[in-house]
């Protein structure tokens, strides 16, 4: 055997806390090194035409490159390997820089722990085997959960790639939040214009298949090949043969809040949450009406000219399989009633961001007009406080939620166009416009709409007879401040939805500690997870605003047709494996591992059914839980064996 | 050579006498004569900020239109007016460019102006002496016509206010100025940096808030000083005032010893090139400046 | 400390309109970032800060805005107009402010006051620019 030893010099980041010629020096001593030598970038081409030189000149079998971490450069030198046909997993890769140089300042040190490190390595590279990669197949499909902006432009990206698609939504309609705001910042388009046309093209799409009404709630499988069961509720109401007519809305005597309107306004218990909802289909909510179970009222089935109308609807379950999936499940508004210092809930006219969204749409309980709920009066001063929630880690939400400063902004312009005499004043603790056009924005309401911003926070929210007293601060003068307002609007922050906090328990999906869905890494994958197939997109992730969900949809659905347009998906070698003779069928390993790559199987051995632990080996991420768990050692890490650790261990210890 | 049309403002009839004479003589030196225009009345001292008041503007607009006629009469001179004041440059600036950009406020006043038989035609430009010694003459031409360099005179070069602010009115950069440098520089004195060298010196404080400028110049001439100045050069009458008077009382009052002489550029100009040294009037200054140039064999 | 109470009822927004009208400025072009109190040479003699000033006015304070010194203090230097990130003249604020003050009340300078001596011996233009700012 012919072990051939490079040591990257990493410019100064390595060369100047670890002396690599003495490594170099000491490690043509180790058993089998062959060669052993440093350069000054490795990772350049001509440091991997030094190693594919002396693979040539010196007949070597096995490299050991002692460098930066192997999630820089691992794939790079596996294709030197590759290249000169040999297998990509006899390379071993110590890390140097991160472990060594980067963390340590004294260079005698450093030298030693390279070394040591080194040596390690070199006994382990001894002992490692080649290793195939497997294939599997793919399912050309793609499931995207929750149908709001995010949602929509993620299935209509992959559909128009040509993929066959499934947007599954859990409430009657598609559009979202988005689809309850009134206009958008900066450009101020009306939100529900440049949203449904995309919500009909959704509903036209040849390969988008729309479930409403419906619920993902089991996903099986691995990459390429997700097995799904997604529950559908009923509508009452049959999609195909509602036409809108609204004969029904007359007749039913049932009185209930509208939640598209926040609750300003009533509806029926038979409804379409808006007119351009989508499906374009009367719902009838079974917790409001009388003629589901008992049947007490048939009315608006008696006058449905269609006959649309099946109060013996049930939910089915749907077992679809599916090659990825995109989470897109969104965001609730913070539930403001917790602040019980700016009254929400308690006075009448302190309201949300979502709340004021419906008041100052024309198409909501006030067509537009801007009027207090308490007494249907114009407001003369209206007062927004930011970070409702945001930014306050000891009772509310640690973050900021990004797109208050914006939307509070937008809110208090669109008040001064409404109510031209009207005061409008924001108080805020920094003003963050970090997006195109966001600062000219919030220049222009300062300078053109004469919106007041006072930094400071808020302290309470008080009734004073028909008005509202604020408390608060000026923290620029210095100075304590009272006012009186007619109105107060809440920049409510965002937290992840019930949505994605199921849908991210489901998948196993890692969390956030404030419960949005995990990015692989935060910076260089922030659209994938941890678990190959399944992407992010929207609010999902954290607080963002159109524009950036929008963007993160389109890159997901991208990152989905990447795997959907595979025929076979290499799987990485380095697996956990299973010696069916050793394993006792305790079923820890499953219990450890975090991908649930691990099934218990019965099978049939020396005449005997037994339990034994399966690995998927599509879904097993190589992470060694389970070879780490496993009492009787009966399960291995291709790759990391629990030999060829030992032997670094020892060669460590120095013994 | 050049003729200008040459606007002089109240203080350089009395307190500045200095200033005027040593500009006058050395501006036939170098071929670029200020000839005063006739007529002339005060400016105003500061532009008005108040855009509902007509009336402040009505004077600096009849020094245009006079100094247009003026400019007629004169040979080889360009369309403009020019000051050695800087106070006055600011005040006939801005509001040159402000009734130029708005016929609404030039209207009512040439309405007004019509009483003296004038007509504001929107034809002058202000320069202030500094800017035809720096783009129309030179200051090759100056280097030339220096005789006794001014070896030995470690100047701080004090801009003040008004020859920078507003943007209307600047004649350099604001934030990074160089012309008194450049000039003082082809004069053979040494400059000197200081930081402070637009710091307000409390302008027409001295009036009522004495101890504001006071203030203000403690600050500006200590830097100076730390900095290795041994004299100071400015552009304005109330600046050197202030910088001058100032100085003296806190002599006076035993807080210092050591005083900083204050020169206009022009004085410089005189004594480097020649000219008599009893043009520079530098008995109407606080600190004679006669006692440094003798030591550094300057007169 | 006790609250400040604020109002912006038709009384303060008429005052606002008035600095704007006579200034020529947009108050509310101004977003509080302090670069103009910053470079002010007077600031060590202002009771309220320039930017502090401003935003009295956008908050249409008459009388705290009046009753403040920085409008007395500021010797239009222009420093802070040449500066403001946002374009606007600081010092013509200063001068509308001084200027609702002397339409009311046109004598900050009592010129029957000063020595004789004084206006004796300053230079004419210290007098004029003096009077200029400072009587109606």
């Amino acid at each position: 055997m012919k072990i051939g030893v490079y040591v990257c010099e990493c410019g100064s980041n390595i060369a100047s806390t670890v002396d690599v010629d003495k490594i170099v020096e000491e490690a043509k001593d180790l058993p089998n090194v062959a060669v052993s030598r440093v350069y000054k970038y490795m990772c350049s081409d001509p440091g991997q035409e030094l190693i594919k030189n002396d693979i040539d000149e010196y007949d070597l079998d096995k490299i050991v490159v002692a460098a930066c971490s192997p999630r820089m450069h691992e794939a790079t030198f596996r294709s030197v390997l590759e290249d000169k046909g040999l297998n990509p997993y006899v390379l071993e890769i110590v890390n140097i820089r991160e472990h060594v140089s980067w963390v340590n300042s004294d260079k005698d040190k450093g030298t030693e722990k390279s070394m040591a490190l080194l040596t390690g390595a070199v006994h382990r590279s001894a002992l490692m085997k080649p290793l195939e990669r497997k294939k599997v197949g793919v399912i050309h499909t793609a499931l995207v959960i929750g149908g709001g902006i995010a949602g929509i432009q993620a299935a209509l990206d992959i559909a128009n790639m040509g993929y066959k698609t499934t947007l599954v939504e859990k409430t009657s309609s598609i559009g979202g939040k988005m689809s309850q705001l009134d206009k958008t910042f900066p450009t101020l388009d009306c939100s529900q214009c440049i949203l449904s046309p995309k919500m009909v093209e959704v509903n036209r799409h040849p390969n988008i298949k729309l479930l409403s009404l419906s619920e993902v709630v089991a996903v099986d499988g691995y990459v390429g090949n997700f097995k799904v069961k997604i529950k559908r509720n009923p509508r009452y109401v049959i999609e195909d043969k509602c036409t809108l007519c609204g004969d029904c809305l007359p007749v039913c005597p049932v009185i209930a809040h509208d939640e598209y309107n926040q609750g300003f306004s009533p509806r029926k218990a038979i409804y379409i949450s808006y007119p351009q909802a989508i499906p374009a289909s009367f719902i009838i909510n079974p917790d409001d009406c009388l003629g589901i179970d008992p049947l007490i009222c048939t009315k608006c089935k008696e006058v449905c000219g269609p006959e649309a109308i099946d109060f013996d609807m049930q939910p089915e379950i749907i077992e679809e399989e599916f090659g990825a999936i995109i989470v897109a499940t969104g965001f609730a508004p913070y539930p403001i009633e917790n602040i019980g210092e700016y009254g929400y809930g308690t006075i009448h006219d302190v309201i949300s961001g979502l709340d004021y969204e419906r008041i100052v749409s024309a198409s909501g309980p006030t067509e537009g007009k801007i009027l207090r709920p308490s007494d249907g009066k114009i407001p003369e001063t209206v007062v927004f406080i930011h970070c409702a929630g945001s930014r306050d880690p000891s009772k509310h939400l640690p973050y900021c939620s990004k797109i208050c400063c914006m939307y509070s902004t937008k809110h208090a312009l669109q008040y001064k166009h409404i109510v031209h005499n009207g005061t409008a004043i924001n108080f805020y603790i920094d003003i963050r416009t970090a997006g195109k056009d966001y600062e000219e924005f919030y220049q222009r309401a300062a300078e053109e709409d004469k919106v007041i911003y006072i930094r400071g926070k808020v302290s309470e929210v008080l009734k004073d007879g028909n008005q509202i007293l604020i408390k608060g601060v000026d923290t620029l003068s210095g100075e304590t401040v009272e006012l009186h307002a007619d109105m107060v609007v809440l920049a409510t922050g965002i937290t992840p939805s019930e949505g994605t906090k199921e849908m991210a328990s489901l998948m196993n999906l890692a969390v956030d500690i404030n419960g949005f869905i995990r990015e692989a890494h935060p910076k260089l994958k922030p659209i994938d997870t941890a678990i190959a197939g399944i992407f992010i997109a929207g609010t999902a992730t954290g607080p963002k605003d159109i524009p950036d969900t929008v963007s993160q949809a389109s890159g997901a659905a991208s990152k989905a047709c990447g795997i959907l347009s595979q025929d076979e998906l290499e799987i990485e070698a380095t697996v956990a494996i299973v010696d069916d003779s050793l394993c006792r069928g305790c079923g820890m390993c499953a219990e450890a591992c975090p991908y649930s790559a691990i099934e218990m199987q019965v099978i049939n051995q020396y005449g005997h059914s037994t339990r034994i632990a399966y690995v998927n080996e599509a879904m097993c991420k190589g992470c060694g839980s389970c070879a780490a768990a496993c009492l009787n050692g009966a399960i291995n890490q291709l790759g990391y064996t629990d030999s060829q650790i030992l032997a670094l261990i020892s060669a460590l210890g120095g013994d | 050579m050049v003729q200008y049309s040459y606007f002089p403002g109240c203080n350089l009839k009395t307190n500045a006498k200095g200033f005027e004479k040593s500009a006058l003589a050395v501006s036939k030196q170098l071929d670029a004569e200020l000839v005063e225009m006739p007529n002339w009345n005060c400016c105003g001292t500061v532009h008005t900020l108040v855009s509902d008041n007509l009336m402040k503007r009505i004077a600096p607009t009849r020094i245009l239109s006079r100094s247009s006629k003026h400019v007629e009469m004169l040979e080889n001179s360009p369309k403009e007016v020019v000051t050695l004041c800087s106070m006055c440059n600011s005040t006939l600036k801005v509001v040159n460019k402000d009734i130029k950009n708005d016929e609404s406020k030039l209207e009512p006043i040439n309405f007004q102006l019509e009483f003296d038989e004038e007509e504001y035609k929107k034809d002058m430009e202000v320069k202030h002496f500094l800017e035809i010694l720096r783009d129309s003459v030179g200051y090759e031409k100056i280097e030339k016509n220096v005789k006794k360099p001014l070896k030995g005179l470690k100047v701080f070069c004090y801009y003040g206010c008004m020859l920078l602010h507003p943007d209307e009115a600047k004649i350099d950069d604001e934030e990074m100025p160089a012309v008194l440098e450049d000039l003082s520089e082809s004069l053979g004195a040494e400059i000197i940096f200081s930081p402070l060298f637009k710091y307000c010196c409390g302008s027409y404080h001295i009036v009522d808030q004495e101890d504001i400028v006071n203030t203000q110049v403690q600050k500006i001439i200590q830097s100076a000083k730390q900095s290795g100045a041994n004299a100071v050069v400015v552009a304005c009458p109330l600046c050197a005032y202030n910088l001058d008077a100032q100085q003296k009382l806190m002599e006076k009052q035993g807080q210092d010893k050591e005083l900083l002489p204050i020169f206009y550029f022009t004085q410089l100009m005189a004594i480097a090139m020649g000219e008599p040294i009893n043009i520079n009037h530098f008995e109407e200054h606080h600190i004679n400046p006669k006692k440094l140039l003798k030591k550094l064999k300057l007169i | 400390m006790s609250y400040e109470y604020i109002k912006i009822g038709s009384e303060e927004k008429a005052f606002i309109a008035k600095v704007e009208e006579i200034s020529g400025q947009n108050v509310y072009s101004c977003y509080q970032c302090g670069k103009c109190s910053a470079g002010c040479a007077f600031s060590y003699k202002m009771d309220k800060t320039v930017n502090q000033f401003i935003h009295l006015i956008q908050l249409g304070q008459k009388e705290r805005t009046l009753d403040a010194n920085t409008h007395w203090i500021c010797a239009s230097c222009f420093t802070c107009t040449v500066r403001c990130p946002r374009e606007i003249d600081v010092a013509a604020l200063m001068e509308a402010v001084r200027e609702i003050s002397l339409r009311e009340n046109p004598e900050k300078v009592r010129i029957a006051d000063l020595p004789k001596e004084s206006l004796e011996k300053l230079p004419n233009i210290a007098l004029v620019s003096n009077f200029r700012k400072k009587t109606g």
